[in-house]
Protein backbone atom coordinates (compact mmCIF):
# COMPACT_ATOMS: atom_id res chain seq x y z
CA UNK A 1 0.00 0.00 0.00
CA UNK A 2 1.49 3.43 -0.56
CA UNK A 3 1.39 6.17 1.56
CA UNK A 4 0.75 10.09 0.48
CA UNK A 5 4.65 11.24 2.09
CA UNK A 6 2.73 14.32 2.31
CA UNK A 7 0.21 13.63 4.29
CA UNK A 8 2.49 11.55 6.27
CA UNK A 9 4.91 14.26 7.78
CA UNK A 10 1.91 16.46 8.30
CA UNK A 11 0.40 13.58 10.42
CA UNK A 12 3.44 13.11 12.54
CA UNK A 13 5.33 16.69 12.33
CA UNK A 14 3.06 19.42 11.33
CA UNK A 15 4.27 22.78 11.94
CA UNK A 16 3.95 24.62 15.18
CA UNK A 17 0.72 26.66 15.58
CA UNK A 18 3.54 30.07 16.65
CA UNK A 19 4.79 28.98 13.20
CA UNK A 20 1.38 29.55 11.33
CA UNK A 21 0.32 32.36 13.68
CA UNK A 22 3.61 33.98 12.58
CA UNK A 23 3.63 33.71 8.69
CA UNK A 24 -0.18 34.71 8.64
CA UNK A 25 0.47 37.56 10.49
CA UNK A 26 3.30 38.73 8.61
CA UNK A 27 1.64 38.13 5.18
CA UNK A 28 -1.29 39.95 5.98
CA UNK A 29 0.58 42.86 7.74
CA UNK A 30 2.91 43.13 5.14
CA UNK A 31 -0.29 43.26 2.59
CA UNK A 32 -1.81 45.97 4.62
CA UNK A 33 1.87 47.69 4.90
CA UNK A 34 2.53 47.64 1.48
CA UNK A 35 -0.71 48.90 0.43
CA UNK A 36 -0.54 51.69 3.26
CA UNK A 37 1.95 53.06 0.67
CA UNK A 38 5.25 52.15 2.10
CA UNK A 39 7.71 53.49 -0.11
CA UNK A 40 11.10 50.31 0.12
CA UNK A 41 9.86 47.08 1.12
CA UNK A 42 13.10 45.34 1.33
CA UNK A 43 12.74 45.50 5.40
CA UNK A 44 9.34 42.86 4.69
CA UNK A 45 11.42 40.44 2.81
CA UNK A 46 14.27 40.62 5.55
CA UNK A 47 11.70 39.39 7.98
CA UNK A 48 10.61 36.92 5.84
CA UNK A 49 13.53 35.66 4.35
CA UNK A 50 14.92 35.27 8.51
CA UNK A 51 11.35 33.37 9.18
CA UNK A 52 11.77 31.19 6.44
CA UNK A 53 15.39 30.20 8.24
CA UNK A 54 13.31 28.90 11.40
CA UNK A 55 10.54 27.51 8.96
CA UNK A 56 12.83 25.07 7.15
CA UNK A 57 14.59 23.98 9.97
CA UNK A 58 12.50 20.90 10.85
CA UNK A 59 14.88 18.41 11.74
CA UNK A 60 14.75 14.65 11.01
CA UNK A 61 17.14 12.41 12.36
CA UNK A 62 15.94 12.75 15.73
CA UNK A 63 12.73 11.88 14.79
CA UNK A 64 13.68 9.26 12.68
CA UNK A 65 15.87 7.58 15.29
CA UNK A 66 12.38 7.55 17.54
CA UNK A 67 10.58 5.45 14.77
CA UNK A 68 8.15 7.62 14.27
CA UNK A 69 9.12 8.07 10.16
CA UNK A 70 9.64 3.72 10.44
CA UNK A 71 6.67 3.43 7.79
CA UNK A 72 8.19 5.71 5.00
CA UNK A 73 12.05 5.06 5.60
CA UNK A 74 12.10 1.32 4.46
CA UNK A 75 14.20 0.80 1.10
CA UNK A 76 16.32 3.51 -1.07
CA UNK A 77 13.75 4.95 -3.70
CA UNK A 78 11.05 5.49 -0.23
CA UNK A 79 13.81 7.91 1.19
CA UNK A 80 15.01 9.93 -1.33
CA UNK A 81 11.15 10.68 -2.12
CA UNK A 82 10.29 10.99 1.20
CA UNK A 83 13.18 13.43 2.20
CA UNK A 84 12.37 15.90 -1.32
CA UNK A 85 8.60 15.92 0.35
CA UNK A 86 9.95 16.91 3.79
CA UNK A 87 12.16 19.20 2.46
CA UNK A 88 9.00 20.31 -0.04
CA UNK A 89 6.42 20.39 2.63
CA UNK A 90 9.14 22.56 5.47
CA UNK A 91 9.40 25.07 2.46
CA UNK A 92 6.02 25.73 1.02
CA UNK A 93 4.53 27.70 4.03
CA UNK A 94 7.07 29.97 3.72
CA UNK A 95 7.60 30.42 -0.37
CA UNK A 96 3.90 30.71 -0.25
CA UNK A 97 4.08 33.86 1.98
CA UNK A 98 7.11 35.49 -0.61
CA UNK A 99 4.98 34.69 -3.83
CA UNK A 100 1.94 37.06 -1.85
CA UNK A 101 4.03 39.26 -0.69
CA UNK A 102 5.71 39.36 -4.08
CA UNK A 103 3.14 39.73 -5.72
CA UNK A 104 1.17 42.71 -4.14
CA UNK A 105 4.61 44.00 -3.84
CA UNK A 106 4.57 43.47 -8.30
CA UNK A 107 1.42 45.23 -8.67
CA UNK A 108 1.63 48.25 -6.61
CA UNK A 109 5.71 49.10 -7.38
CA UNK A 110 7.44 50.31 -10.35
CA UNK A 111 8.19 47.17 -11.90
CA UNK A 112 12.35 47.86 -11.41
CA UNK A 113 12.00 48.61 -7.64
CA UNK A 114 9.94 45.17 -7.03
CA UNK A 115 12.66 43.09 -4.44
CA UNK A 116 10.55 39.89 -4.15
CA UNK A 117 11.24 38.78 -7.79
CA UNK A 118 14.74 39.69 -8.34
CA UNK A 119 17.00 36.77 -9.31
CA UNK A 120 19.08 37.71 -6.44
CA UNK A 121 16.13 37.64 -4.06
CA UNK A 122 14.79 34.42 -5.25
CA UNK A 123 18.11 32.99 -5.06
CA UNK A 124 18.17 34.17 -1.17
CA UNK A 125 15.03 32.26 -0.37
CA UNK A 126 16.03 28.94 -2.39
CA UNK A 127 19.57 29.08 -0.53
CA UNK A 128 17.59 29.86 3.25
CA UNK A 129 15.42 26.94 2.40
CA UNK A 130 17.93 24.65 1.50
CA UNK A 131 20.51 25.17 3.45
CA UNK A 132 19.28 26.09 6.81
CA UNK A 133 16.87 22.88 6.36
CA UNK A 134 19.93 20.68 5.42
CA UNK A 135 22.46 22.02 9.13
CA UNK A 136 18.70 21.04 11.11
CA UNK A 137 18.54 17.66 9.26
CA UNK A 138 20.85 15.64 12.38
CA UNK A 139 18.91 17.95 14.40
CA UNK A 140 15.89 19.10 16.49
CA UNK A 141 13.58 21.68 15.07
CA UNK A 142 15.15 25.15 15.17
CA UNK A 143 18.83 24.18 15.36
CA UNK A 144 19.94 25.01 12.19
CA UNK A 145 18.25 28.57 12.23
CA UNK A 146 19.82 29.15 15.81
CA UNK A 147 23.14 27.91 14.70
CA UNK A 148 23.16 30.56 11.32
CA UNK A 149 21.87 33.35 13.33
CA UNK A 150 24.45 32.66 16.22
CA UNK A 151 27.16 32.75 13.66
CA UNK A 152 26.08 35.44 11.73
CA UNK A 153 26.02 37.62 14.92
CA UNK A 154 29.17 36.72 16.09
CA UNK A 155 31.03 37.61 13.23
CA UNK A 156 29.05 40.91 12.75
CA UNK A 157 29.81 41.88 16.42
CA UNK A 158 33.76 41.76 15.75
CA UNK A 159 35.45 44.60 13.97
CA UNK A 160 36.85 42.72 11.34
CA UNK A 161 34.00 40.39 10.63
CA UNK A 162 32.05 43.44 10.09
CA UNK A 163 33.86 45.21 7.97
CA UNK A 164 34.64 41.89 5.96
CA UNK A 165 30.71 41.83 5.68
CA UNK A 166 30.89 45.42 4.48
CA UNK A 167 33.38 44.86 2.35
CA UNK A 168 32.82 42.10 0.71
CA UNK A 169 29.30 42.81 -0.34
CA UNK A 170 30.54 45.22 -2.57
CA UNK A 171 30.26 43.21 -6.10
CA UNK A 172 32.84 43.13 -7.63
CA UNK A 173 33.61 44.29 -11.50
CA UNK A 174 34.22 41.96 -14.70
CA UNK A 175 37.25 39.89 -14.00
CA UNK A 176 38.02 39.62 -11.09
CA UNK A 177 37.23 36.40 -9.86
CA UNK A 178 38.68 35.47 -6.17
CA UNK A 179 36.50 38.70 -5.64
CA UNK A 180 33.90 36.91 -7.30
CA UNK A 181 34.24 34.15 -5.37
CA UNK A 182 34.44 36.33 -1.84
CA UNK A 183 30.94 37.74 -2.95
CA UNK A 184 29.84 34.65 -3.12
CA UNK A 185 31.10 33.29 -0.25
CA UNK A 186 29.99 36.36 1.79
CA UNK A 187 26.12 36.49 0.09
CA UNK A 188 25.79 32.56 1.34
CA UNK A 189 26.85 33.26 4.63
CA UNK A 190 24.37 36.51 5.37
CA UNK A 191 21.92 35.76 2.33
CA UNK A 192 20.01 39.47 3.37
CA UNK A 193 22.68 41.33 1.27
CA UNK A 194 20.91 39.55 -1.73
CA UNK A 195 17.94 41.81 -0.99
CA UNK A 196 19.88 45.08 -1.02
CA UNK A 197 23.48 45.30 -2.42
CA UNK A 198 23.83 43.74 -5.59
CA UNK A 199 21.48 46.88 -6.87
CA UNK A 200 23.78 48.54 -8.37
CA UNK A 201 25.60 45.62 -11.23
CA UNK A 202 22.53 43.72 -12.19
CA UNK A 203 24.68 42.06 -15.03
CA UNK A 204 26.92 40.81 -11.94
CA UNK A 205 24.57 40.43 -9.54
CA UNK A 206 23.11 37.21 -11.57
CA UNK A 207 26.05 35.75 -12.34
CA UNK A 208 26.52 35.86 -8.35
CA UNK A 209 22.79 34.55 -7.75
CA UNK A 210 23.77 31.80 -10.59
CA UNK A 211 26.25 30.88 -8.07
CA UNK A 212 23.85 31.15 -4.81
CA UNK A 213 21.66 28.65 -6.51
CA UNK A 214 24.42 26.17 -7.55
CA UNK A 215 24.62 26.46 -3.72
CA UNK A 216 21.55 25.97 -2.80
CA UNK A 217 21.05 22.78 -5.76
CA UNK A 218 24.27 21.27 -3.77
CA UNK A 219 22.51 21.97 -0.16
CA UNK A 220 19.34 19.92 -1.48
CA UNK A 221 20.76 17.14 -3.26
CA UNK A 222 23.22 16.89 0.19
CA UNK A 223 20.74 16.60 2.71
CA UNK A 224 18.94 13.98 0.12
CA UNK A 225 22.12 12.02 0.23
CA UNK A 226 22.45 12.35 4.19
CA UNK A 227 19.03 11.05 4.77
CA UNK A 228 18.62 8.57 2.00
CA UNK A 229 22.55 6.48 2.83
CA UNK A 230 22.14 5.83 6.40
CA UNK A 231 21.15 3.44 8.95
CA UNK A 232 18.10 3.77 11.37
CA UNK A 233 18.29 1.97 14.13
CA UNK A 234 16.21 2.58 17.30
CA UNK A 235 17.51 5.42 19.87
CA UNK A 236 17.16 4.24 23.31
CA UNK B 1 5.12 -14.66 -0.17
CA UNK B 2 8.98 -15.55 0.44
CA UNK B 3 11.56 -13.77 2.45
CA UNK B 4 15.15 -15.40 2.63
CA UNK B 5 18.00 -13.87 4.50
CA UNK B 6 21.54 -15.30 3.40
CA UNK B 7 24.57 -14.99 5.44
CA UNK B 8 23.12 -11.61 6.28
CA UNK B 9 25.63 -9.78 9.25
CA UNK B 10 25.85 -6.18 10.91
CA UNK B 11 28.07 -4.23 13.25
CA UNK B 12 27.83 -1.07 15.00
CA UNK B 13 31.45 0.01 14.33
CA UNK B 14 33.81 -2.58 16.04
CA UNK B 15 30.53 -4.00 17.74
CA UNK B 16 29.56 -6.94 15.71
CA UNK B 17 25.87 -7.44 16.44
CA UNK B 18 25.64 -11.17 14.23
CA UNK B 19 26.94 -12.63 11.37
CA UNK B 20 25.88 -15.47 9.10
CA UNK B 21 22.11 -15.26 9.40
CA UNK B 22 20.46 -17.23 6.88
CA UNK B 23 16.68 -18.91 6.80
CA UNK B 24 13.57 -18.61 4.50
CA UNK B 25 10.06 -17.82 5.37
CA UNK B 26 7.26 -18.70 3.53
CA UNK B 27 3.65 -17.55 3.22
CA UNK B 28 1.68 -18.58 6.06
CA UNK B 29 4.88 -19.04 8.90
CA UNK B 30 5.21 -17.28 12.27
CA UNK B 31 8.50 -16.49 12.79
CA UNK B 32 9.54 -16.21 16.83
CA UNK B 33 12.92 -13.92 17.06
CA UNK B 34 14.47 -14.99 20.89
CA UNK B 35 17.14 -13.86 22.66
CA UNK B 36 18.85 -11.44 25.33
CA UNK B 37 18.85 -8.12 25.12
CA UNK B 38 20.85 -6.31 22.69
CA UNK B 39 21.65 -9.33 21.04
CA UNK B 40 20.07 -7.99 17.31
CA UNK B 41 16.68 -8.98 17.70
CA UNK B 42 15.46 -5.48 16.38
CA UNK B 43 18.31 -4.89 14.32
CA UNK B 44 17.48 -8.21 12.11
CA UNK B 45 13.93 -6.68 12.23
CA UNK B 46 15.20 -3.55 10.94
CA UNK B 47 17.19 -4.93 8.39
CA UNK B 48 13.81 -6.63 6.52
CA UNK B 49 12.26 -3.48 7.60
CA UNK B 50 14.95 -1.93 5.33
CA UNK B 51 15.73 0.39 7.77
CA UNK B 52 19.37 -0.71 8.69
CA UNK B 53 21.89 -2.05 5.96
CA UNK B 54 23.19 -5.41 6.17
CA UNK B 55 27.24 -4.90 6.25
CA UNK B 56 27.63 -8.59 4.15
CA UNK B 57 25.09 -11.25 3.17
CA UNK B 58 21.60 -10.20 1.11
CA UNK B 59 17.87 -10.19 1.92
CA UNK B 60 15.21 -11.17 -0.67
CA UNK B 61 11.82 -10.70 -0.73
CA UNK B 62 9.51 -12.35 -3.38
CA UNK B 63 12.49 -13.33 -5.09
CA UNK B 64 14.55 -10.69 -5.69
CA UNK B 65 16.44 -8.14 -3.42
CA UNK B 66 14.86 -5.74 -1.44
CA UNK B 67 14.96 -2.32 -3.05
CA UNK B 68 11.34 -0.61 -1.81
CA UNK B 69 9.52 -2.41 1.28
CA UNK B 70 6.24 -3.26 -0.54
CA UNK B 71 3.92 -5.66 1.47
CA UNK B 72 5.96 -5.36 4.70
CA UNK B 73 4.25 -3.74 7.45
CA UNK B 74 6.62 -2.93 10.39
CA UNK B 75 5.99 -1.82 14.12
CA UNK B 76 8.75 -1.29 16.77
CA UNK B 77 6.08 -0.13 19.61
CA UNK B 78 3.91 2.61 20.52
CA UNK B 79 7.43 4.51 21.97
CA UNK B 80 7.14 4.95 18.05
CA UNK B 81 4.48 6.21 16.93
CA UNK B 82 5.13 10.52 16.83
CA UNK B 83 3.46 12.40 20.08
CA UNK B 84 1.59 14.89 17.77
CA UNK B 85 -0.24 11.89 16.46
CA UNK B 86 -3.72 11.39 16.66
CA UNK B 87 -5.49 8.12 16.57
CA UNK B 88 -8.08 9.21 13.49
CA UNK B 89 -4.74 10.64 11.83
CA UNK B 90 -2.91 7.37 12.22
CA UNK B 91 -5.28 5.11 10.99
CA UNK B 92 -6.64 7.51 8.00
CA UNK B 93 -3.04 7.62 6.71
CA UNK B 94 -3.55 4.11 5.77
CA UNK B 95 -7.00 4.00 5.27
CA UNK B 96 -7.89 1.45 8.05
CA UNK B 97 -9.82 4.07 9.93
CA UNK B 98 -13.43 1.71 10.18
CA UNK B 99 -11.16 -1.31 11.02
CA UNK B 100 -9.27 0.27 14.41
CA UNK B 101 -10.67 1.07 17.41
CA UNK B 102 -8.86 4.10 19.75
CA UNK B 103 -9.34 6.09 16.26
CA UNK B 104 -10.51 9.11 18.02
CA UNK B 105 -8.76 12.46 18.21
CA UNK B 106 -6.89 12.47 20.98
CA UNK B 107 -3.10 12.99 20.81
CA UNK B 108 -0.72 9.92 21.41
CA UNK B 109 1.36 11.90 23.56
CA UNK B 110 -2.27 11.43 25.94
CA UNK B 111 -2.34 8.24 25.43
CA UNK B 112 -1.53 5.23 28.17
CA UNK B 113 1.49 3.14 26.78
CA UNK B 114 -0.77 0.45 26.66
CA UNK B 115 -3.25 2.10 24.29
CA UNK B 116 -0.47 3.75 22.14
CA UNK B 117 0.65 0.29 22.17
CA UNK B 118 -2.84 -1.10 20.92
CA UNK B 119 -3.36 1.55 18.66
CA UNK B 120 -0.09 1.00 16.74
CA UNK B 121 -0.68 -2.68 16.47
CA UNK B 122 -4.32 -2.15 15.49
CA UNK B 123 -3.40 -0.29 12.46
CA UNK B 124 -0.30 -2.90 11.56
CA UNK B 125 -2.90 -5.72 11.36
CA UNK B 126 -5.20 -3.73 9.28
CA UNK B 127 -2.70 -2.89 7.02
CA UNK B 128 -2.28 -5.27 3.79
CA UNK B 129 -3.57 -8.62 5.21
CA UNK B 130 -1.59 -10.41 3.01
CA UNK B 131 2.11 -8.65 3.87
CA UNK B 132 4.66 -10.17 6.23
CA UNK B 133 4.26 -7.96 9.32
CA UNK B 134 7.33 -7.25 11.51
CA UNK B 135 6.23 -7.41 15.46
CA UNK B 136 9.06 -5.87 18.06
CA UNK B 137 8.01 -6.57 21.37
CA UNK B 138 4.26 -6.39 20.74
CA UNK B 139 2.82 -7.94 24.09
CA UNK B 140 4.67 -5.27 26.21
CA UNK B 141 2.12 -2.85 27.85
CA UNK B 142 -1.07 -5.10 26.96
CA UNK B 143 -3.51 -6.01 29.40
CA UNK B 144 -4.83 -9.70 29.22
CA UNK B 145 -7.67 -8.71 27.25
CA UNK B 146 -5.47 -6.92 24.48
CA UNK B 147 -3.12 -9.62 24.17
CA UNK B 148 -5.51 -12.20 23.64
CA UNK B 149 -6.74 -10.57 20.66
CA UNK B 150 -3.19 -9.85 19.33
CA UNK B 151 -2.75 -13.60 19.57
CA UNK B 152 -5.89 -14.43 17.62
CA UNK B 153 -5.45 -11.56 14.89
CA UNK B 154 -1.41 -13.29 14.20
CA UNK B 155 -3.18 -16.87 14.15
CA UNK B 156 -5.89 -15.89 11.86
CA UNK B 157 -3.14 -13.74 9.65
CA UNK B 158 -1.70 -16.90 8.82
CA UNK B 159 -4.47 -18.96 8.36
CA UNK B 160 -4.63 -20.08 4.62
CA UNK B 161 -0.98 -19.06 4.37
CA UNK B 162 -2.35 -15.56 2.97
CA UNK B 163 0.59 -13.44 5.15
CA UNK B 164 2.94 -14.29 7.25
CA UNK B 165 5.11 -12.74 10.23
CA UNK B 166 8.22 -12.16 12.61
CA UNK B 167 7.82 -11.45 15.82
CA UNK B 168 10.56 -10.50 18.76
CA UNK B 169 9.49 -10.95 21.97
CA UNK B 170 10.60 -11.96 25.53
CA UNK B 171 7.06 -13.28 26.52
CA UNK B 172 7.91 -16.67 26.01
CA UNK B 173 4.57 -18.10 26.61
CA UNK B 174 2.88 -15.51 24.20
CA UNK B 175 5.37 -16.62 21.34
CA UNK B 176 4.67 -20.72 22.41
CA UNK B 177 1.20 -19.77 20.88
CA UNK B 178 1.62 -18.59 17.72
CA UNK B 179 4.94 -19.48 16.59
CA UNK B 180 5.93 -22.15 14.24
CA UNK B 181 10.06 -21.60 14.48
CA UNK B 182 12.44 -19.67 16.18
CA UNK B 183 15.41 -17.91 15.71
CA UNK B 184 17.45 -18.01 18.59
CA UNK B 185 20.06 -15.41 19.12
CA UNK B 186 23.06 -15.56 21.51
CA UNK B 187 27.28 -14.39 21.28
CA UNK B 188 26.45 -12.92 17.62
CA UNK B 189 24.86 -16.22 15.81
CA UNK B 190 21.60 -17.15 15.17
CA UNK B 191 20.33 -20.81 15.22
CA UNK B 192 17.32 -22.08 13.83
CA UNK B 193 14.68 -23.98 16.12
CA UNK B 194 11.79 -26.01 15.38
CA UNK B 195 9.69 -26.97 18.09
CA UNK B 196 8.31 -30.49 18.26
CA UNK B 197 4.58 -30.96 16.25
CA UNK B 198 2.84 -32.66 18.95
CA UNK B 199 4.79 -30.27 21.82
CA UNK B 200 2.74 -28.97 24.87
CA UNK B 201 3.00 -25.12 25.15
CA UNK B 202 4.73 -25.26 28.60
CA UNK B 203 7.58 -28.15 27.09
CA UNK B 204 8.52 -25.63 24.37
CA UNK B 205 8.62 -23.31 26.62
CA UNK B 206 11.09 -24.66 28.88
CA UNK B 207 12.95 -25.93 26.05
CA UNK B 208 13.54 -22.82 24.79
CA UNK B 209 14.73 -21.62 28.23
CA UNK B 210 16.90 -24.13 28.40
CA UNK B 211 18.47 -23.25 24.74
CA UNK B 212 18.88 -19.77 25.52
CA UNK B 213 20.12 -20.65 28.97
CA UNK B 214 22.83 -23.14 27.27
CA UNK B 215 23.72 -20.65 24.60
CA UNK B 216 24.48 -17.90 27.05
CA UNK B 217 26.27 -20.65 29.10
CA UNK B 218 28.64 -21.02 25.90
CA UNK B 219 28.67 -17.60 25.56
Amino acid sequence: MKISVVRFFWATTPPPRTLVLLWTALTGGGVWWMLSGASDSTGLFAVCLYLQMFAVSSGFMPSARAGHFDPLLGGLTSRVRSTAAHWLLSSVPGVTAWVILGSVEWLISERGAAVAFRTSSLAAVALVSTVAWLLTLPFSRWAGAVMWTASLVTVASTQSGGELLQVASVVPQAGTEPEGLATLGTVVFCPFLLLTSLDQAPARADVVALGVLAVAATALLSGVCLVAWRDYPLDG
Amino acid sequence: MELELCRVGKSYGRQRVFQDVSFLLQAGEVLGLVGPNGSGKTTLLRIIAGLVWPDTGAVKWLGSPLRTRERIVYFAGGETLSPSLTGKRWAALFDVTERVALCDGRRVSRMSRGNRQRLGLAVACARDPSALLLLDEPWEGLDPVCGGWLTDSLRARVQGQRGSVIVASHRLHDLAMVVDRYALFADGSVVIWVPPKEAAMADTVNALRHLMMSSRGAA
